[in-house]
């Protein structure tokens, strides 16, 4: 500690004679112009004061450090005494499945996770109601259920109007001001808050369900949610010079107009606004050259650009900043050219997307620019065409490559406290090409591939372990295969439990077309069954004395519903929130979550709250692995670098885990059990 | 990003508050005040717009 301060006021010290030396210098420069004007004295006066304020911040510092090294101490007291680590690192692998895991580690193709099991303990975790990351991850962080966290899907609807929206950030725009802010949904409280008023600090990286980031000692690098400049979740851009573009629900397709030999275009940005560009022959007849906002880039088919940084205007005297890739997909017949969504620029971002907000100008300036995305693997690009499974490969590794580079740092500059990283290459790669395993697909090997560099990851962050350093692997669910969808409102409306207005049209998605003085339950997102219930929807007619007995019913009926086409169950389970869930925040979630069987999901029209003529459907899309299903078919997976003593360990027990191992007890509200035994 | 302030409240009422809190699952006096805010401001404040917060879903991997 003592080093520590004194290092910071000589750091304070050099960097204020620095900062006069560079004022001295352009001082004399000056001078040798043989101009001595006012400017002169200010740069004089402007030195003094630096070196004034340099030498009273140094001496401040040195004075002072006593006095915050006993206050520290004394706060610290209680905890360090029964510290058991001097570093704690979650190394978060989103989805990996323990089926292959465990597969894949007795076939010898995972020798790093074996090495850990052998010298610490492996198993399963016991993951959420409903497996799904934003919820899992929120657990992970709290210890809570999502009763007590309220984030129990991506989706929660306003129960004033229906209108299904993301559960984890709400926008709030004063009245009559453009200016909005804001807010994070998510509840109760992270662990690194915690370890933070006891003076651990922490390194909180792409953890699902941080944006907006939350004040805190430490520094938190934001995730899932985090939007693009559009302010969607990730819109891409497609242009090609085909007549007649198709329609595109993920991104946006637009037409190249053609100049001689010259392609023209314009990209979409915030608030209605564009940036021209133009493609331009290059010297091989399947490259281009790109030029935008006076930069030029070589675009060669199938070879991302990198990172293009874009201004966009934002009212007067102000520009947002915003980063895209391009990746030239075709010249012949038609030149075809997709653009990722435009992200916030990490080194000056339109929206705060880290704590201290410099952090991501800091990461920036030390590895470049990276994505900063919530779900930066652009799934619908492939899902749609816009690029092939090569191209949506090589993003995925480009961006696992950038936060590797973050997490190394994060390890060898954290001497004490937690570093918490996850990684979502796993979940994405896995959705993408999980049929296409166990086949003849020239892609069957990709999630083994995935998985031997998973393990290479996990060696590597090994050989940064010592002895006082605890390690834990983990993953907040598993995947199994997705091949049928379930529309539960039309199983509804089949069954008089939902009732269409009669003018509404199906294909009209977000719960539009309901008569909701019918009505007695609805659903949309990928987990929940809502009752409309008297006194909190806004049009509710459940009264609060027939809610059991419609639970019951329905319950009933879905348990073991059957696909009669393919003679399969399709729902294996349905739990009822209020056995599941207990907490504050009950009436925000769902009233059943039924528990869909391995290879069924809700279907693409069900979860944006559609009501189609058919209640089973195909899965027809690239996104064809899944785990929005009974969360006792996708466990995750636990690894740690010491044993730990549990039957059935669940994702809420790292919370009180890592408190416990810092010597901090527990918070009563806490649910989850340390998995470590306190000294 | 929340920014916090402080405002004044009756004493015993958080005295009263503070022993319920926990048990009933809030992780402090603070969110608890908070929740009891939210539940008031959403009878009051005026809705999203429903196209506003359908845009914002747009690209999220999971929705067609």
């Amino acid at each position: 500690m003592t080093r520590r301060w004194a290092r910071e006021a000589l750091c304070v010290a050099v960097f204020g004679l620095i900062l006069w030396m560079a004022n001295s210098f352009s001082t004399h420069s000056a001078h040798s112009l043989a101009y001595v004007g006012p400017g002169a004295g200010f740069a004089f006066l402007g030195s003094f004061l630096t070196l004034v304020f340099s030498v009273v911040a140094s001496l401040a510092s040195f004075l002072i450090w006593p006095f915050r090294w006993a206050w520290v101490t004394v706060r610290r007291r209680g905890t360090t005494g029964k510290a058991q680590v001097e570093r704690a690192i979650f190394l978060g692998l989103d989805g990996l499945d323990p089926g292959l895991t465990e597969r894949w580690m007795a076939e010898g193709k995972l020798p790093n996770l074996v090495r850990l099991r052998e010298q610490g303990c492996y198993s399963r975790l016991r993951t959420t109601t409903p497996p799904l990351s934003p919820v899992a991850w929120s657990t992970f962080a709290t210890g809570v259920n999502p009763a007590k966290h309220n984030i129990f899907d991506f989706l929660n609807r306003d129960l004033r109007t229906y209108a299904p929206a993301l559960s984890s950030a709400k926008v709030h725009r004063a009245s009559g001001s453009a200016k909005a802010s804001v807010e994070l949904r998510q509840k109760s409280e992270p662990f690194w808050k915690i370890l933070g008023r006891n003076f651990i600090g922490s390194t909180i990286l792409r953890v699902p369900i941080t944006f907006p980031p939350e004040p805190f000692p430490g520094r938190l690098l934001s995730a899932m949610a985090t939007p693009d400049l559009l302010g969607t979740q990730g819109s891409f851009s497609f242009f090609t010079t085909e007549p007649r573009p198709p329609v595109s629900e993920g991104g946006t397709r637009l037409p190249f107009t053609v100049h001689g030999e010259e392609l023209r275009a314009q990209l979409p940005g915030p608030e209605g606004t564009f940036i021209p560009f133009c493609l331009k022959p290059a010297s091989v007849s399947d490259e281009r050259k790109l030029e935008i906002q006076g930069q030029s880039f070589l675009l060669r088919t199938g070879e991302y650009t990198p990172w293009v940084r874009l201004r966009f205007p934002g009212g007067r005297f102000r520009k947002i900043w915003g980063v895209a890739r391009f990746l030239l997909t075709g010249t012949h017949p038609n030149a075809q050219l997709y653009v990722t969504p435009i992200e916030i620029d990490p080194a000056n971002p339109a929206l705060p997307i880290s704590h201290p907000r410099y952090y991501s100008a800091y990461l920036a300036k030390l590895f470049g620019t990276f994505a900063t995305l919530g779900m930066a693997e652009d799934t619908w690009a492939l899902n749609e065409g816009a690029i092939d499974r090569q191209a949506f490969l090589q993003q995925a590794k480009l961006i696992q490559a950038e936060r590797e580079l973050m997490f190394f740092n994060a390890l060898k500059t954290t001497r004490r406290g937690v570093v918490a990283c996850v990684f979502d290459t796993t979940d994405r790669v896995q959705h993408m090409f999980y049929s296409c395993m166990d086949s003849d697909s020239p892609h069957a090997m990709v999630i083994e591939d995935l998985y031997r560099d998973m393990d290479r990851l996990v060696g590597q962050t090994m050989e940064q372990m010592d002895d006082s350093t605890a390690l834990f692997v983990l993953s907040d669910h598993g995947f199994c295969s997705f091949r049928r969808g379930v529309n539960l409102n039309s199983w509804l409306e089949r069954n008089g439990y939902l009732v269409r207005k009669p003018d509404a049209n199906r294909e009209s998605a977000y719960l539009d077309g309901i008569d909701w003085s019918q009505t007695r339950a609805y659903t949309f997102g990928l987990s929940g069954l809502y009752l409309n219930r008297q006194g909190r929807e806004a049009k509710g007619i459940v009264a609060a004395d027939q809610v059991a007995g419609l639970k019951a019913e329905l319950i009933a009926k879905l348990t073991n519903l059957m696909d009669e086409e393919l003679q399969q169950v399709a729902i294996q389970t349905v739990y009822d929130s209020e056995v599941v869930y207990k907490g504050p925040y009950l009436d925000a979630g769902p009233d059943l979550i039924p528990g869909y069987a391995a290879g069924y999901r809700a279907s693409w029209s069900a979860a944006v709250g559609a009501v189609t003529s058919h209640v089973f459907e195909e899965n027809t899309k690239c996104w064809s692995g899944d785990h929005c299903v009974d969360p006792i078919l996708v466990p995750g997976v636990l690894f740690a670098n010491r044993p730990f003593h549990a039957d059935d360990p669940g994702i809420e027990d790292l919370a009180p885990t890592v408190l416990q191992l810092f010597g901090i007890a527990p918070p009563a509200w806490m649910e989850g059990k340390p998995l470590i035994p306190a000294v | 990003m929340s920014e916090k302030t402080t405002v004044k409240l009756n004493k015993a009422l958080c005295e009263r508050a503070r022993n319920v809190v926990q048990a009933v699952g809030y992780s402090s006096l603070e969110e608890f005040i908070e929740h009891a805010m939210e539940r008031d401001l959403s009878r009051l404040e005026t809705a999203d717009s429903k196209e506003d917060l359908i845009r914002r879903m747009k690209g999220l991997g999971y929705l067609s």
